[in-house]
């Protein structure tokens, strides 16, 4: 049965960060939706804020961040006003995670099985024996064979490929509806990534399971992701299916990206480098205004809304000229 | 005569208590003057090593470094600075690289105190902004310091470092790993400029295989501390014939939907450098291996002018050619790219 | 699991302004010690430190004498201010011979040669023993000359100075920038010279400011315990002793005003170590 209220829900977050040097507003009015059995990517470069949106999500953000406005829903509870104690039942048996350094994400004074024991018993009772032949089977599907030895083993002894397979283990074991992974493969080889993902994609496609991934590789959304939400500067610039939002991108900062991977020139203008994205002195009008070649002065004087575009949402007020302007890819 | 070769480098570190790391076995690479060369590896392939062997960080086990012919194990100190005036490096992180407490000025004109003594304050002031302006940064950057720059102009900063005494060669250790996706293609574009403007030898080292496209014409593909393939960097992109380069293309995740057709996942994790196999190194991963590759060492053997494959079964290993889906890289805007793919 | 804030990248550390309380203890520290220096040179002391007058001891303070008398008439706040101008001096100078071993032993020590582990054992052996107690020996053994203070405080604050440089020098030197100088071609000596040495002076800085204080501590033990200044040249800690059966009957400004001072100016130093390191370091 297919039902429309997705299964989480991010409508206008805000979140900033009291830093010596002045307030940094990383989230700015985020929204996003993440439908049942979707594979969903967040993309964008350091300092867009979809790190800080995940963990937020998760209720993990560190200190001295803070949620300033805005509502998180996830199957239809508001997971801002739960309490710290059902919010951390929640994670991890409802919404795993898959963090971006496994081996750091990992205690390195704890055998692997012990890890995963801490896990399950935080949710159920269960005994250590149990909690081994779950995390055994656990890891055989996550690729890895002989199971045994790396659950006696600790987190140093293993690669960055095999820490990160278990780390996928260890959020999946309590069946969570969603799982959020930020940056699971970057720092990991091509080629170990190229498993890893295909890991992830399949199991969660069989088992029916939704991800959120975040993550700053555009072929990785491209391959294996069913919708995007493009990032800058604390905001949702564009989001869609992922074939369209790629094959004709309707947001500059978007289309700079698809050449900046493609090594192709469009029509970008001047080569000459930006500065330091300034989150604390956070400017009216359209955050991408200072490097976009369409700027004018409306975007810097408004900040374009989001709005329906040729089947996608985008907020940008010359959506049109770059949709016209983009070369079309059948 | 090439202006860089490594001719048989090997080199083994030893870590505290534990076994010896194998880091290059075997590596001969060679650079022509004007030549820029890509040396692609993921993890553990010594890549990083070699560049460190050729800036001297660490001198080669066996095997020599030779800079114009001279092997620069057996230069006395004198000779060797004057060799460091001709080689460069550019690093990856580039905040890192850079001592936080002196201008941009004082660090890209570093070299020059080091290496022209003879020339005035003013001199070299006016070099350095020569220098910075050849990386597209305004005069006024001069006296800014490194933690108010973004990581794009703060790599700028470090090629023009690189390029302010006029070296012969410039090693690039991961040039744009450490930066955002837009602006790896600046720093990229900028390189191939450079290198077109200066007539300078690039060695060009990456994990990421695409950066060499725009940037290089000689590509160097390494595994544990081997070069399994080298030759045109357009044929090693786009017609690999080595089992690794395929796997590695293979992986790589492209966002053209015609070219993302279902590979099978690569097989296995890179062996420990701490025990090599014997035979052909990349025996446990390969998809078309027999009983002979795991019997003797696999040498390099040219299948095409240029081009050297080191893997006894290169017969079997033949794939398409440009455009067609079998090539991942997506392929340069003025080919016949949108055409008769489907 | 780790939970590291993605805003690390944004906000890059360097010199931030120090804290409010850092700040203002810097200030305090600092004006304190250089408002005591030019009294202490600059203002004649209202009696002569060394007069004495049998028909004024232990005067209370009050308008004649601001701070009282002594057990033999003398002004104690002629002397404390006179005391002022040998103890800080020491503590001063002793300092100054600790950095001028502690800095260069620090830098080889630094380094891979043998020499650096030769230092570091000397060091260790050095650093077995109670060394206010070895100083104190020495004083006594080398004869009871002022002189004499400074290296005493040179033997306490220079192991702590060699080893603090030394580790500071080394993580220069490991660091991205040094090997990229190395990689021009630079020679260890125009390292040192340009990258090891600015990165660390700071860090001397505040080490130094330390150093004085707990020099300023030797010079006062010292003198309490009637080693190295003697009377009646004036010292705080000299005071402090000549008081102290004064202070049991109820003449408590002759041993405590000099205690207070004591304390006050290592106080200081310690608030003016504070203020550097909390410069250096950001929050």
């Amino acid at each position: 049965m297919v039902t429309d209220t997705p299964l989480l829900s991010v409508s206008d977050l805000y979140v900033s960060f009291p830093t010596p040097r002045g307030v940094v507003h990383a989230l700015n009015g985020v929204s996003l939706e993440v439908h049942a059995g979707k594979l969903v990517g967040v993309i964008g470069e350091t300092g867009c804020g979809k790190s800080v949106t995940a963990r937020s999500v998760l209720g993990i953000l560190r200190p001295p961040g803070r949620i300033d406005s805005g509502s998180i829903r996830f199957q239809g509870e508001e997971l801002l006003e739960m309490s710290e104690r059902a919010l951390a039942k929640v994670r991890g048996a409802q919404i795993g995670f898959i963090p971006q350094d496994p081996i750091a994400a990992l205690d390195p004074i704890l055998r692997i099985e012990d890890q995963f024991a801490n896990v399950l018993r935080a949710h159920r009772p269960i005994s250590r024996k149990r909690c081994r032949d779950l995390a055994r089977v656990a890891l055989e599907r996550a690729g890895i064979a002989g199971p045994d030895r790396v659950l006696r083993g600790y987190a140093h002894q293993l690669s960055g490929g095999m820490a990160q397979r278990v780390v996928i283990a260890i959020a999946t074991i309590l069946d969570p509806t969603l799982v959020i992974a930020d940056e699971p493969t970057t720092g990991l080889d091509v080629t170990i990534q190229r498993q890893i993902l295909d890991l992830i994609a399949q199991r969660f496609r069989t088992e029916k399971r939704t991800l959120l991934l975040v993550t700053h590789d555009l072929g990785v959304v491209a391959e294996y992701c069913d919708e995007i939400f493009v990032m800058y500067a604390g905001k949702v610039v564009e989001s869609g299916a992922v074939q369209r939002v790629f094959g004709r991108p309707s947001h500059p900062y978007t289309r700079l990206l698809i050449e900046s991977v493609e090594l192709r020139r469009f029509d970008t203008g001047e080569e000459r480098p930006s500065g330091l994205l300034d989150l604390v002195n956070y400017a009216r009008g359209c955050p991408y205004a200072s490097r976009c070649p369409l700027a004018d002065d409306r975007s810097r004087s408004e900040a374009p809304e989001i709005r329906e575009l040729d089947g996608r949402m985008v907020a940008c007020h010359h959506a049109e000229e770059v949709l016209a302007g983009a070369a079309p890819r059948s | 005569m090439p202006l860089l070769e490594a001719d048989r480098v090997t080199k083994t570190f030893l870590r505290e208590g534990h076994a010896r790391i194998h880091a290059l076995n075997g590596v001969s690479v060679s650079v022509e003057p004007g030549e820029a060369v890509g040396v692609v590896g993921e993890s553990g392939s010594g890549k990083s090593t070699l560049g460190r062997l050729i800036i001297g960080t660490h001198r080669p086990d066996s095997g020599a470094i030779l800079f114009r012919g001279e092997d620069l194990g057996r230069l006395d100190a004198k000779q060797l600075r004057k060799v460091r005036g001709e080689i460069s490096i550019v690093f990856q992180e580039p905040h890192a690289a850079f001592d936080p407490r002196w201008t941009v000025g004082s660090i890209v004109g570093e070299p020059l105190l080091i290496h022209r003594p003879d020339m005035s304050g003013r001199q070299r002031r006016e070099r350095v902004i020569q220098a910075l302006r050849s990386v597209t940064l305004d005069e006024s950057m001069y006296d800014r310091y490194p933690r108010s720059l973004s990581t794009g102009q703060a790599q700028r900063v470090g090629i023009a470092r690189a390029t302010v005494t006029d070296p012969k060669l410039i090693v690039l250790d991961e040039p744009t790993s450490s930066l955002d996706l837009s602006i790896r293609a600046q720093i990229l574009r900028l390189l191939a400029r450079l290198q077109k403007a200066l007539g300078v030898s690039y060695l060009l080292i990456s994990h990421d295989i695409r950066s060499v496209r725009v940037t290089t014409q000689r590509t160097v593909v390494m595994y544990l501390g081997q070069i399994m393939e080298s030759g045109p960097t357009d044929t090693i992109l786009s017609a690999p014939r080595h089992p690794y380069t395929q796997m590695l293309l293979d992986s790589e995740t492209t966002i053209h939907p015609r070219a993302q057709r279902r590979v099978p996942a690569p097989l296995g994790e890179i062996p420990s450098p701490t025990q090599l196999p014997t035979g052909c190194f990349f025996y446990s991963r390969c998809p078309l291996r027999i009983d002979a590759c795991a019997a003797a060492p696999v040498a390099l053997r040219t299948i095409a002018p240029g081009h050297e494959v080191a893997c006894i079964r290169v017969d079997a290993t033949a794939r398409g050619a440009v455009g067609t889906p079998e090539s991942r890289i997506a392929v340069p805007a003025d080919a016949a790219a949108t055409s008769a793919v489907s | 699991m780790a939970a590291v804030s993605g805003m690390r990248e944004r906000i890059r550390p360097g010199f931030s302004r120090p804290r409010l309380p850092r700040k203002a203890g810097f200030l305090v520290g600092s004006g304190f010690i250089v408002a005591l220096l030019a009294i202490s040179y600059f203002v004649p002391t209202p009696y002569p430190p060394n007069a004495t007058d049998a028909n004024q001891t232990f005067v209370p303070p009050g308008a004649a004498h601001w701070l009282g008398t002594d057990n033999i008439g003398r002004d104690v706040l002629s002397r404390v201010m006179a005391a002022a101008r040998t103890d800080l001096p020491l503590a001063i100078l002793g300092t100054a011979a600790a950095l001028a071993i502690g800095i260069p032993l620090g830098l080889v020590a630094s380094t891979r040669s043998r020499a650096a582990g030769l230092i570091m054992r000397c060091l260790d052996m050095l650093q077995a023993f109670p060394l206010l107690i070895l100083a104190i020996v020495l004083v006594a053994l080398a004869g009871s000359n002022i002189y004499n203070i400074i290296p005493a405080i040179a033997l306490i604050g220079g192991p702590t100075c060699i080893r603090l440089v030394r580790s500071a020098a080394l993580s220069i030197r490991e660091s991205r920038f040094a090997e990229a100088s190395y990689a021009m071609g630079s020679t260890t000596s125009e390292v040192m010279r340009r990258h090891i040495l600015p990165n660390v002076a700071p860090n001397i800085v505040a080490q130094a400011s330390l150093i004085v204080a707990g020099g300023l501590i030797v010079v006062s033990a010292l003198s309490f315990l009637g080693i190295g200044i003697k009377p009646p040249t004036a010292s705080w800690g000299a005071m402090l002793s000549d008081g102290r059966d004064a202070a049991l009957i109820g003449y408590w400004w002759v041993a405590v005003i000099p205690g207070v001072l004591i304390f006050l100016a290592v106080l200081s130093f310690n608030l003016i170590a504070d203020g550097i390191e909390g410069a250096l370091h950001g929050d």
